[in-house]
């Protein structure tokens, strides 16, 4: 019987969770009123349903579209960067020795924990002296390096088995046979959470182009979702669905190794 | 495994509507755009009444006119002819008297302005218009008939709209699944990797497999 | 042998300068401008670059929205956060002895955090219409967080030895109590990060306020510090803003090293 409740509970949470998502794809197949000023949506659930917010953000607006690609771009470009920045970095905190490597990797975690009101300060003034701001490099190079890949894949390297690499060090010295041989297939799972993890945090991004940017052509489709954004409730809503859809299909992917991978975030 | 091949499939059709409609957004809405027939405002001679201390005469008197069907509710179509393409403003006038078809514009347009007569689509403020050089069969003048006949012609429109880009997307889709069954052997590294997803195949890469 | 040692050193000086592209960025775009920053928060404007030591600091720390602001944040942090842990922690225990298919709800927990907040957004204006109070953002913030912190729990709990309850319930430990004297200790230093998690997400909610209220000014109660740095910024006033980034991470710095020296206290 309390197994019972517990499921009860679990499924009402679950539909609970979920019903934000799943209403807006409903109300974006549903008819919008047109009023300019008010950004709500008529009811909680949609009555009448039709095509309009597709056919107007797909087909009338679609320059919105190249929005789109740039998200697409931004998102593929930094996640991948990171990556491959942030995986010799775990490396390295996790093989080398070095007097002030507890203190690097602190000041790594803090760095982690700042939230972006901080950071985007820095950034802004790096950015402004290395005159790059209004181009697309001011979005992905501050991202490339934001350290919280360093961290999840060093604390996961950290609880790693280490016999197998011991073994592998007595065979070679080689960095580049035992990074790809050894440590590698091993990272998989946190690899793949690291990807889904940027990715959604990149695709999410908001402040930093309305900051770095002022060229509408530059700017990722999130930045046009928000109410400033001159787009109609109707488009509004059908652009988050299409927003949704590359999210929803990589955690249908990789749902199983973002949870193995997020699982090493600790200290 | 059954969610990745789901999200394969989703992934697919995803990037393939995206593709279309960015590339051909622009030509799919050349399809929706609203071909109009237009008439210019002319100057006309109108019966007018001259009240003299004699009484009233029956007279003529040049007004500019446009043709009834170009005003609705007290508003027209305007044309605006720009080397981009044309399009219509909507724009208030103060209407006289009427003869004969066509309508006394006391405020509002000038001679020689344009005013859409018909339409095969509803048109709103700025709307992006084709004018056609003669009314053919298929423009149905969109000031015609009761208020309900206009809304039921509004929705007709639209759902002509939309018809036309669900059937551009079929065709689209359908070019896209033709592609993958010819291509299946090429795109099968791409599509059914070892791992079995499509994106498996870039993190492949990372990961240093064999 | 000694040819093995000469390659060890070898490797191990190759490790380090593995992390020589991730340190060279963040010193390219995160310290070296930071640096800037405090230079900033410590001359009166970018003009005249007169020295005016803590002045401005005192006008950021005088301004009654910095203070509406820094109250608004600690409210979020003392009764958002607590919630947020002891919610993930219900959560994960009704799903510690789920099985098969029902284990497949916890996806339903962590694809908000992957879901973009605007698009969801309009559901979340339309359901909180009228609300007047500050429920709307907390709801967004536990809403965002809480899939993170239940992977975070989960995954102590799988770490836990059967021996263990088996032996406390054989001492005659039951129900409640067991939970009391063995999980709970056992899964302490989890609870704390999670709490320190929840902490320095509360000053990442900024993204979800402003996209619910859609504008730079939300009613006083969501005020929170992030709106006081964004609307400098929007206003390019370097010196407050600096002054502001500055107190801000003290702040945060402050959080992590309380936080972290707690948890290594109670991991052992």
């Amino acid at each position: 019987m309390g197994n019972f409740f517990r499921k009860a509970g679990l499924l009402l949470c679950a539909v609970l969770f979920l019903l934000p998502v799943v209403l807006t794809v409903l109300h974006s197949f549903a008819v919008q009123k047109v009023e300019p000023d008010l950004f709500y949506l008529e009811s909680l659930f949609p009555k009448k349903f039709d095509l309009t917010g597709y056919y107007d953000l797909l087909v009338e607006d679609s320059q919105v579209l190249w929005n789109f690609w740039n998200s697409v771009l931004y998102a593929l470009v930094i996640t991948v960067l990171n990556i491959l920045v942030s995986v010799p970095a775990a490396y390295s905190f996790s093989q080398a020795k070095f007097r002030w490597k507890e203190a690097l990797f602190f000041f790594y975690i803090v760095l982690m924990m700042m939230p972006l009101q901080v950071t985007l300060l820095p950034n802004y003034i790096g950015l402004r002296d290395m005159k790059l701001l209004d181009t697309p490099y001011s979005i992905i190079l501050p991202a490339v390096f934001a350290p919280f890949s360093a961290f999840l894949l060093t604390q996961y390297m950290n609880g790693l088995e280490k016999s197998c690499l011991e073994a592998a060090l007595l065979e070679t010295k080689s960095v580049t046979t035992i990074l790809t041989r050894i440590v590698l297939p091993q990272l998989r799972p946190c690899i793949l959470a690291v990807f889904i993890f940027e990715f959604a945090e990149q695709w999410n991004m908001v402040e930093q182009p309305n900051i770095y940017l002022k060229a509408e052509k530059w700017k990722p489709l999130s930045s046009f979702l928000s109410m400033d954004g001159g787009l109609t409730v109707s488009e509004v809503l059908a652009g988050s669905v299409i927003f949704m859809i590359p999210i929803v299909v990589l955690y249908l992917y990789f749902h199983d190794s973002l949870e193995v991978g997020l699982e090493s975030m600790k200290l | 495994m059954k969610t990745k091949k789901a999200a394969d499939i989703i992934l697919y059709v995803f990037l393939t509507f995206m593709l279309v409609f960015t590339f051909f957004g622009k030509d799919l809405y050349r399809l929706t755009i609203p071909k109009v027939v237009a008439e210019s405002a002319k100057r006309k001679s109108f019966p007018a009444e001259v009240e003299t201390p004699e009484g009233i005469f029956q007279t003529k008197k040049v007004v500019i006119a446009v043709p009834e069907e170009a005003i609705s509710d007290g508003f027209v179509y305007a044309l605006n002819e720009s080397e981009q393409g044309a399009y219509v403003t909507y724009e208030e006038v103060e209407t006289g008297k009427t003869d004969d078809g066509w309508v006394e514009i006391l405020k509002g347009i000038g001679a020689r302005k344009k005013v859409i007569v018909g339409s095969d689509r509803v048109l709103y403020d700025g709307r992006e218009v084709i004018v056609l050089t003669e009314q053919t069969e298929q423009i149905r003048l969109y000031t015609e008939g009761t208020a309900e006949e206009k809304e039921a012609f509004a929705k007709k429109c639209k759902k002509h709209n939309i018809q036309t880009v669900l059937i551009a997307m079929l065709f689209a889709v359908a070019g896209a699944v033709t592609a993958r069954l010819l291509l299946r052997k090429r795109l099968r590294i791409l599509f059914a990797p070892p791992d079995g997803s499509a994106v498996s195949i870039a993190l492949l890469l990372f990961s240093g497999r064999d | 042998m000694e040819e093995r040692g000469v390659l060890l050193k070898k490797y191990l000086l190759k490790c380090k300068l593995l992390l020589f592209p991730s340190l060279f960025g963040i010193a390219l775009f995160y310290v070296i401008p930071y640096i800037r920053v405090i230079y900033y928060s410590f001359i009166e404007n970018q003009f005249s670059r007169r020295f005016v030591w803590f002045d401005n600091y005192k006008t950021v720390l005088g301004n009654s929205y910095f203070r509406l602001a820094l109250k608004n944040s600690l409210f979020l942090i003392v009764f958002a956060v607590p919630v947020l842990v002891t919610g993930a922690f219900v959560l994960s225990l009704l799903l510690l002895k789920m099985k098969g298919r029902w284990r497949m709800l916890r996806i339903a927990f962590i694809f908000p955090m992957l879901v973009p907040t605007a698009s969801v957004v309009l559901v979340w204006r339309t359901l909180f219409s009228g609300n007047e109070s500050v429920f709307p953002v907390y709801f967004l913030f536990w809403y965002k967080n809480i899939g993170l912190l239940v992977i975070l729990i989960s995954a102590a709990f799988s770490t836990l030895d059967n021996a263990v309850f088996e032996a406390a319930r054989l001492d005659g430990a039951k129900g409640l109590m067991l939970h009391r004297k063995i999980t709970l200790p056992l899964i302490f230093p989890t609870l704390l990060f999670t709490v320190l998690i929840g902490v320095v997400y509360s000053f990442k909610v900024f993204r979800e306020s402003y996209l619910f209220y859609g504008g730079s000014y939300p009613p006083d109660h969501s005020y929170t510090l992030q709106y006081y740095m964004n609307n400098h910024f929007m206003k390019l006033n370097y010196q407050y803003l600096a002054s502001g980034a500055v107190l801000t991470s003290l702040i945060l710095y402050v959080i992590v090293v309380v936080g972290v020296k707690l948890q290594k206290k109670y991991s052992v």
